[in-house]
């Protein structure tokens, strides 16, 4: 793992997330997308909701799974560059993530169970029902709302 | 030459002015959700057009009503044009365009010139369109969608994309994507007496108890469907849109005492076509089953709704959820519906609504 002293933060509002039974579901209300995260994906998505550099992130997961350290690494750094390209996740650097809220290694559980790795799915079809309502918000001018184009942005 | 009107806003004076013009109000009220929701049309003729789907809701004239729509259109009242239509190159059929404040919701057809608006404080709302004759399919089948949706949304409701049917008092939400069975399942339960409380939008309240909320007795159905049930759907007329190869219609009239008004929520359900042909349920993990729901349910009227996903979250948590494998013998699926809901609720009488 390379030593990387950013943080991670949720990208909310944007995005809006549920734990159901150990399984993360995420929505991106502005693209139509949601995604699945399971496995060991859920103890990421609850570290970078707390505001965590990747090398926490890492040894909270390390902690909490029994496996290969540089595999368990690997993985965690592998879904995170994901989801930054998905942009569920956003990059902070270290010293503006909240310091209260930090992950402290010392308050992670020991390990519990067989590392499982982190899987995040990707689904489109909510597209189907934007396209039965498109529905598209615009912003405020005088008169009448006129659709955003990209070169008012 | 038509006076345009396009200050950004309908009022009431506009719609007084509709109304001198057709001469008469005409005044229904409906039961929505709880609420009183009255609707006043400028004139026959977008009443004749809009008000059938809604039939199923009607009450006597209530003493205080919580929310008053006044709806129009140029052609048959004043003949003032408050906006003008899009061009078909800058904007697709249907599309919405949507500006949200905490006072006032405006949205506009562009494609149509439909305009929709809700004052929140002042618990008012307004439709115009330019011609009540060219109301599109989908607002016949589901009229005022948009507006109701707003203000359900201030009253604790989420109006989603989905099927519900009901027996002994007992409710099944059905969620999940298009072509998976939705529709089938539903109106082989309505067909087979069981209650209905609509087969494409749905209000939904949480809490302990969550509630399915019917708001529509009107269906756009796959010809498929269509020629199964012949019997259940009264055609618009003109009947077909036949562009997307459906059927629009009211349901009510086949089936008044099924069309069930809110019914508790004990259990929902994935469909799924299956091979075989019988049907049956089985578990599904809760968070298939969320995920199922936000593919289709979610429905943009709100546009971004950033506590939709937890709305729906905390339904799946409080309620069992099941995959129902849908098959081929269409008699099979209100037989093991009736079976769920009674096995779920407990109740012994699943033959009544």
């Amino acid at each position: 793992m390379t030593s990387n002293p950013d943080g991670y933060r949720m990208n909310t509002p944007r995005i809006t997330h549920e734990n159901l039974d150990g399984e993360v579901i995420l929505l991106d209300f502005e693209v139509g997308t949601y995604f699945s995260l399971s496995g060991s994906g859920a103890a990421v998505w609850e570290a970078v909701g707390e505001g965590a550099t990747l090398e926490q992130i890492v040894s909270r997961v390390s902690l909490a799974y029994a496996g290969d350290a540089s595999a368990i690494a690997k993985s965690v750094e592998a879904l995170l560059d994901q989801m930054e390209a998905e942009s569920l996740v956003l990059r902070a650097p270290a010293a503006e993530l909240p310091p209260a809220t930090k992950v402290e290694l010392s308050e992670a559980s020991q390990a519990q169970s067989a590392f499982e790795t982190p899987k995040l799915e990707k689904h489109t079809d909510m597209q189907d029902l934007l396209l039965l309502d498109p529905i598209h918000e615009v912003e405020e001018s005088s008169g009448w709302p006129n659709r955003k184009t990209e070169s008012d942005s | 030459m038509s006076r345009v009107e396009t200050d950004g806003s309908l009022s009431a004076a506009a719609f007084e002015s509709a109304a001198a013009a057709a001469v008469q109000i005409f005044e229904d009220d409906y039961a929505v959700c709880g609420t009183v929701v009255r609707l006043r049309f400028a004139g026959p003729v977008l009443r004749r057009i809009l008000a059938p789907a809604l039939a199923h809701l009607a009450i006597p004239p209530a003493p205080r009503v919580d929310l008053t729509v006044s709806l129009w259109d140029a052609q048959s009242t004043d003949g003032r044009q408050h906006f003008l239509r899009e061009s078909r190159d800058r904007v697709k059929e249907g599309e919405i365009w949507l500006q949200k404040s905490p006072e006032r919701i405006v949205a506009k057809r562009p494609s149509e010139a439909i305009a929709y608006q809700l004052d929140v404080k002042e618990r008012e709302a307004f439709y115009w369109l330019p011609d009540a004759t060219a109301v599109p399919f989908d607002e016949r089948v589901a009229p005022l969608r948009h507006i109701l949706s707003w203000w359900l949304r201030e009253h604790g409701w989420l109006v989603v994309h989905s099927a519900a049917v009901a027996a002994g008092g007992a409710g099944l939400l059905f969620g999940g994507s298009n072509n998976a069975g939705k529709s089938t399942t539903a109106l082989s339960c309505l067909h087979a007496g069981l209650g209905f409380g609509g087969d494409n939008y749905i209000a939904l309240r949480g809490g302990e108890q969550p509630l399915a909320s019917s708001l529509f007795a009107s269906a756009s159905l796959r010809t498929l469907h269509a020629n199964a049930y012949p019997e259940l759907l009264a055609p618009f007329d003109p009947c077909s849109d036949a562009q997307a190869g459906k059927v629009s219609g009211y349901l009510h009239a086949a089936k008044p005492a099924s069309m069930i008004v809110e019914v508790p929520i004990v259990a929902i359900a994935v469909p799924m076509i299956a091979e075989g042909r019988s049907s049956s349920f089985r578990a599904l993990p809760k968070s298939k089953a969320l995920l199922a729901f936000i593919s289709n349910a979610i429905t943009p009227l709100l546009g971004k709704d950033p506590d939709a996903l937890a709305f729906l979250a905390d339904l799946v948590r409080r309620t069992p959820s099941f995959q129902l494998e849908v098959g081929l013998d269409f008699p099979s699926i209100p037989a093991a519906v009736r079976s769920l809901l009674a096995q779920v609720s407990g109740s012994q009488d699943s033959t009544s609504p």
